[in-house]
Order: C-alpha cells, then structure tokens, then sequence
C-alpha cells in the first residue's frame, strides 16, 4: 500500500471517529436528561458512560489527525504513537468513569430509591441499546479496515454499551416489577464492566509502546511469504513492532553465498511487496541478506521413472517425466523424494516449467545432460547451480562425482545457435 | 531475590559488552536509593507526630512520593534488564521510559499537593513545639536528599536513564524543601506569615518544570524519537567511513529506554557478493557499537550504490522496482 493509501485510511478512521461522537452525544444527552429526572442512578451511569465515550471519540479523532503527520527527522519512524497515547488516555478516562458510576450505585444499593416516568426511561434504554448496536457495527467495520486499534477499541466499547444499555432496561423493568435494588444492581454491574474494558484498553496501548509483538501470527505468516520467494534459501530473527494502526518489520533472510547484491536487492524488494500484498498494514520492512548457512544440499537430478536411489537417469531436462531430490549431508544422501514432472505434458516452455518446478521444491543443485537457454536463467535466478551430467551415469555415480566436486557447470544450448 | 535474577541474566548475556552492566548498576542506585528513602521517611514521620510539626510530617508525605518515584524507576530498570521474548522481539527497554512517565506524573501531583498545603497554611498557620528537633530533622534529610540528587544524577547520565535523571530532581526539590522547613521556623519565629507559602509556590514550580520536561523526554522516547542530530551524523559518518561501504542513506535512530536502535540502508558495489556483504555488515555494525555504546542493535540492509529504486526507499515509500516484478 502506498503511503496515500495509508493516509486515505486513517482519514476513513477520524470520519468514523466522528461521526461516532456526534451519535453518542446526543445519546448521553438524552440519557442524561431523563436520566435526572427520572431518578434513575442505572440511566444517569450510563448516560456518564456515554459521556466517557465521547471524550474517548474526541481523543481518538485526535490522536488519528495528529498521526496523519509525516515522519519528519526528529520522528523519523512517524507520529502513529500519537494515536497509542490518545489510547491509553481513553483507557485511563474510561477506568474511572466505571469507578464513579460504581461507587454511586454501591450508595444507591444501601438505600433504594424509586424510578418516576417509568415508560419514557424504559424507551430511552430500549432507544439507546438499539443505537449503540448500529454504532458498534459501523466502527467495527471501519475499524477492521483501517486496522486502528484505537477505532476497534472504540467499537468494543460500543458493544458494552448496548450491554449496559439492555441492562439498565432490565433493571428498571425489574423494580418496577418489584424486586427493589435491581436497577441500582444494574448500575453496579455497569460499573464494574466499564472498568474492565478500560483496564484491557489501557494494557494494550502500553504493550504497544513497549514495541511488543501483538500478532504472533503475523510472523509465521511472514516466515510463509518469505520462503515462497525464489532464490531464498530460509529466513530468521523477524521482528515486528506496531505503531499506532501500523507494523514495522526487520527479518533475515539466507541467500545463496555467492549471488551478488544487485539480485540479492531484487529479492528482497520482492518479498517486501510480497508481504505488503497480504500484511496491508506494513509500513515498512529490513530485509538484511544472510549467505545461507544450511548444511544440508537439495540436488535435483531428471529420471525417467520412479524408482527411488536407484531410478534410470533421464537425459533430458524439460521432457523428463520425473525428478528426484536428494538431500546430501555431508556428502551422504540423507533423504530424498521424488516429484513428477507436470511440463511434460506442455507443447512449448518445458524447460521453463520444470526449473520453476526445481526452484519451488529449493533445489541448491541440477545435474542434467542439456538445459536451454531461457530455463537456464530461471534456475540462476532461483540460485539453482547447473552441473554437467557425465554420460552413462547412475543416481549413486552422480551424487559420488559430485560430493568429489568431480562435475562441471553446465553450459545452455543456445538454440539460435 | 534481585541477585538471583541478575546472575542468570549474566551469564545468558555474558557477550553483549557493558550494556547489562550498566543497566544492572542502575537497578542497584535506584534500589539503593529506594532503600534510604524508606528510612528517611520512618524518621520524619516520628520526628513530626512527637513535635507536632505540620512541615515535618507534610514532608514525611512527600517523601512518601519520593519513595514511590525510586521504587518505579527501580521497577522500570529492572524490567529493562529482561531479554527480548518473541512477544516482545526488541526488549523491555522502553519499560525504563514508561516508568518515568509514571514519576513525571507522580511529581505532578506531588507540586499540586504543595501548592494546596501553602494555601491551607496562609489561613491556619500551624503552632510548633520542638524547634531545635525539627530543624535537626530537616538539615539530616536535605543533606541525605542532596547526596541522593547527586547520586542519581551521576548515575543517570552515565547509564543514560531518564527515570534516574527526573529522580535526582525530585530529590533536588526535597533539599529545597528540607531548607524551606528550617526557614519557616524561623519565620514563624519573627511573624512573617506570606513568605513561606510564596517559597512552597516556587519550589512546586521547580518540580512542574521537572516533570514536564522529563515527561515530554519519555513520552518523545517512546514515540521512537531521533537522538540529537549529531549523533546521528556521527553514525553515519561512521557507516561511510567502513571499508567497501559506497554510501549510506534510509538512516533510521530511535530512542529506547537508555538505548538506541538503528537502521540503514548501506550501498555497496553491485557485483559484491552477499557472502562479502554480510562480512561488511556485521563490519559496521562492529564500528558503530564500539564508537557509540548505547546502540543497542543495527539492522543493516545492504543495497547497490546508485540505485534509483533503492533512494525511494530513503524517503519511507515503498519500493517497486521493475526488478522484481521479472523475478517471478
């Protein structure tokens, strides 16, 4: 994603944002009113609740305007913290608007009082449940979109107002029922669920300024781009840190020893855009280039039949009906496998067929008789050696000529020749 | 406990340089530091229920705050010293800084409560039996208080600790207090009631200055600020400087905690080898760490000189080179 692109997002949040706050406002004014009125401690917290998410609102659109700032050379990685902070002031306002509505319902628990205009209270619940659970659904929505913690911390909350809004209704119902302290009940249980949420809210935005990995999952997803990549040989140390809606990503990456930087940069620029495609939230990414340290050699060789170790060498490449890889250990084959050839069914581009073939199952190594020109090159960008098969030869006498460094680079046949 | 703790960090981290022990030296001032606080808080506190001095025991409970200062900057060290976990791939280091957000906002709190006692005192001043005792009291703890300051100050700049730092002015602000105490008694003495609440007003001032700017340092520091612009011309004055390096740009420094992480895009010859790249980077990694010892990590990605896709890369837009489109 480009950094417009990223920018077009995070205004998509702060008009979410917005119109979110608009919506609650009215909400806890309303609330508010018919909760004073009415006497009801259970509308009247939750009205303070809705209030508490404004401000929340308010702190978010700003935190996510501020953020749209360019790094700049003091910031050099961005001002996305802005919004982690908004976060965690969120949090902090959310955790003690719970503790007021808490200790006043506690007050109202001791000495019940009795709700006047039992049904306007009760609509303005109803009302206000119902609008919190379209807003709940919209902030999620663009929330997921845009990938801002803050906007699906936002949208959680909202989902505990529609809770606490239902509950209040419950309560209320129920004393007019006749159950006495079930509507300041209700208000105690607001409170207490106000302050959980806000507590989560507040770990999470402190995770993120300690650079923790939130997402496990993003590494071994990473981990999958990156070995799919032609050329790349294995891949460690990925990290990965968020910063405000975005990821910053460092990885190592083994390449073959001798491949030179220019295709060594080549690669790399390909799975950072590779991994951009699927992790839209990255910002950026290092790729630091390792030479391979495997000890374990992947040689691929053509045979015409599937016959293990001991299968009929093929003297062809590209209409060869099978492969073999064999894995060396020092020398020594440790294991092997064999695929079947899928181009030898293709009128044209055979050869090119197979070597994405030997590159896809990381071959290091292929001993052939003839290979043309255009698979040639596959197979060298794919860091795939190409070695001479001497004629007449079997799997055993190939893999000994080779641990003997006994074969010789294979030159393709130029057909224009 | 702390020891135990430590001893098996030492020996996992027996190869990363004197970092640990800086760290570790730190975590034993603020723990020391902690430790004299409490003491000096018991003593004050008896010195003001047995004198019936207002100052002294309002100072007791300043003292208080500062215990509760030292114990989260030793808190905040401590965490630092823990080794990256896959949850948290780059350290706890920035626990230093968030910790000294929580004294910065401790000592906010801390100048409000100060100003509300001189506003209370200039209606109701307090009667005080014990005078010699009391201003005993108070030039024992400012002197511990100064030592303190210069302790932690020293310790502070020499591991590059925040949290440290704002500590020592907090401590600053007890000697001032220490000294206001002594004065007020002689004021009381001579009647002169409107000078002590004007000092109480100034010295809450000094510790607002203190926290804001040591707030805005750790919350600049976990927003992944640059260090100051020389270092990181010195950096790269360092990188160019390497042997086979050609050119350097995409440099990026964040602040950490104490520590600094860094990362560049380093050019080199086209033709070079990624085997030969590796060697040079890990040659400028070896460069940077040994010249500045609070980088903590270098992620080094190394490119061609002179590559037009590379130097957009310079800039934080994504790369597309056509390059790697033919890879496919």
């Amino acid at each position: 994603m480009s950094a417009e692109g990223r920018i077009q997002l995070l205004r998509n949040g702060a008009q979410a944002a917005r119109t979110s706050a608009v919506v609650t406002t009215m909400l806890a004014l309303v609330k508010a009113g018919v909760g004073f009125l009415s006497g009801s401690i259970a509308l009247l917290g939750d009205a303070v609740h809705s209030f508490a998410d404004v401000s929340a609102s308010v702190a978010v659109w700003l935190g996510l305007k501020l953020s749209q700032r360019r790094p700049s050379e003091r910031f050099p990685y961005g001002f996305y913290k802005v919004e982690t902070f908004t976060l965690l002031l969120v949090s902090l306002f959310v955790a003690v608007a719970g503790g007021e509505i808490l200790l006043e319902s506690l007050r109202r628990v001791m000495s019940p009082s009795p709700v006047a205009f039992v049904s306007v209270t009760l609509s303005v619940a109803a009302l206000s449940s119902v609008v919190s659970l379209l807003l709940f659904r919209y902030k999620l929505q663009i929330g997921r979109m845009t990938n801002s913690q803050a906007l699906l911390g936002e949208a959680k909350h909202s989902l505990t107002d529609v809770w606490s809004s239902a509950l209040v209704f419950i309560g209320i119902l129920a004393q007019y029922v006749g159950l006495a302290p079930a509507e300041s009940i209700a208000g105690l249980l607001i409170g207490v669920l106000i302050i959980w949420l806000g507590v989560g809210m507040g770990r999470d935005a402190v995770l993120v300024l300690l650079d923790a990995c939130l997402k496990p999952e993003l590494i071994s997803q990473m981990r999958n781009i990156t070995n799919e990549v032609d050329g790349v040989k294995g891949v460690h140390d990925i990290k990965v840190r968020r910063s405000g809606p975005f990821i910053f990503g460092e990885m190592h990456v083994e390449l073959d020893s001798a491949m030179s930087v220019e295709k060594a940069a080549r690669i790399s620029d390909t799975i950072e855009d590779n991994i951009r495609r699927s992790i839209q939230q990255l910002d950026s990414l290092l790729v630091r280039t390792e030479p391979s340290k495997k000890d374990v050699y992947r040689i691929a060789i053509p045979v015409v039949h599937d016959g293990g170790l001991s299968s009929k060498v093929s003297e062809h490449f590209g209409k060869s009906p099978y492969f073999i890889f064999i894995d060396l250990h020092e020398g020594n084959p440790v294991s092997w496998f064999v695929v079947e050839n899928p181009a030898v069914s293709l009128d044209k581009k055979r050869g090119i067929e197979a070597a994405h073939l030997l590159a896809r199952h990381k071959a290091d190594a292929l001993v052939t008789r003839e290979v043309g020109e255009g698979p040639y090159h596959v197979l060298r960008d794919s860091s795939v050696h190409v070695l001479a098969l001497n004629r007449k030869s079997e799997i055993r006498q190939v893999l000994d000529a080779f641990s003997r460094r006994a074969l010789r680079g294979l030159v393709p046949v130029n057909k224009q020749a | 406990m702390v020891y135990l703790s430590l001893s098996r960090n030492d020996r996992r981290l027996n190869v990363v340089d004197g970092r640990t022990l800086l760290l570790q030296r730190g975590v034993t001032v603020a723990r020391r530091c902690t430790a004299v606080l409490v003491v000096l808080s018991v003593a004050k506190g008896i010195v003001g229920i047995v004198s019936g001095s207002i100052a002294l025991l309002a100072d007791a409970t300043h003292t208080i705050m500062d215990i509760a200062g030292s114990a989260v900057v030793w808190l905040g060290l401590r965490l630092s010293l823990r080794e990256p976990t896959d949850r948290f791939p780059y350290g706890f280091y920035k626990a230093e800084s968030i910790c000294t957000l929580v004294v910065c906002i401790i000592m906010i709190f801390t100048a409000a409560e100060i100003i509300r006692e001189s506003i209370e005192k200039l209606f109701g001043p307090s009667v005080i039996v014990l005078r010699p005792l009391v201003i005993a009291v108070a030039v024992g703890s400012g002197t511990v208080s100064y030592f303190l300051a210069k302790y932690k100050e020293k310790a502070g700049r020499e591991i590059n600790s925040q949290g440290l730092r704002v500590e020592s002015k907090h401590s600053l602000a007890d000697v001032l207090n220490a000294a206001l105490v002594c004065g007020s008694v002689l004021l009381t003495y001579f009647s002169i009631s409107w000078v002590e609440p004007l000092a109480a007003v100034m010295i809450s001032a000094f510790i607002l200055w203190a926290a804001l700017k040591f707030g805005k340092d750790s919350i600049f520091s976990l927003m992944d600020v640059s260090p100051s612009p020389e270092m990181r011309h010195a950096i790269k004055e360092t990188i160019v400087g390497s042997p086979a390096v050609m050119g350097v740009h995409g440099l990026k420094v964040r602040r950490s905690g104490p520590f600094v992480f860094v990362e560049a895009h380093v050019e080199v010859d086209r033709s070079t080898s990624v085997e030969k790249a590796h060697v040079i980077a890990d040659e400028v990694q070896e460069r940077v760490k040994k010249r500045f010892r609070e980088v903590d990590s270098l992620a080094i990605h190394i490119g061609m000189a002179h590559d037009e896709s590379d130097s957009h890369k310079a800039q934080g837009t994504p790369c597309r080179g056509e390059a790697g489109e033919s890879n496919r």
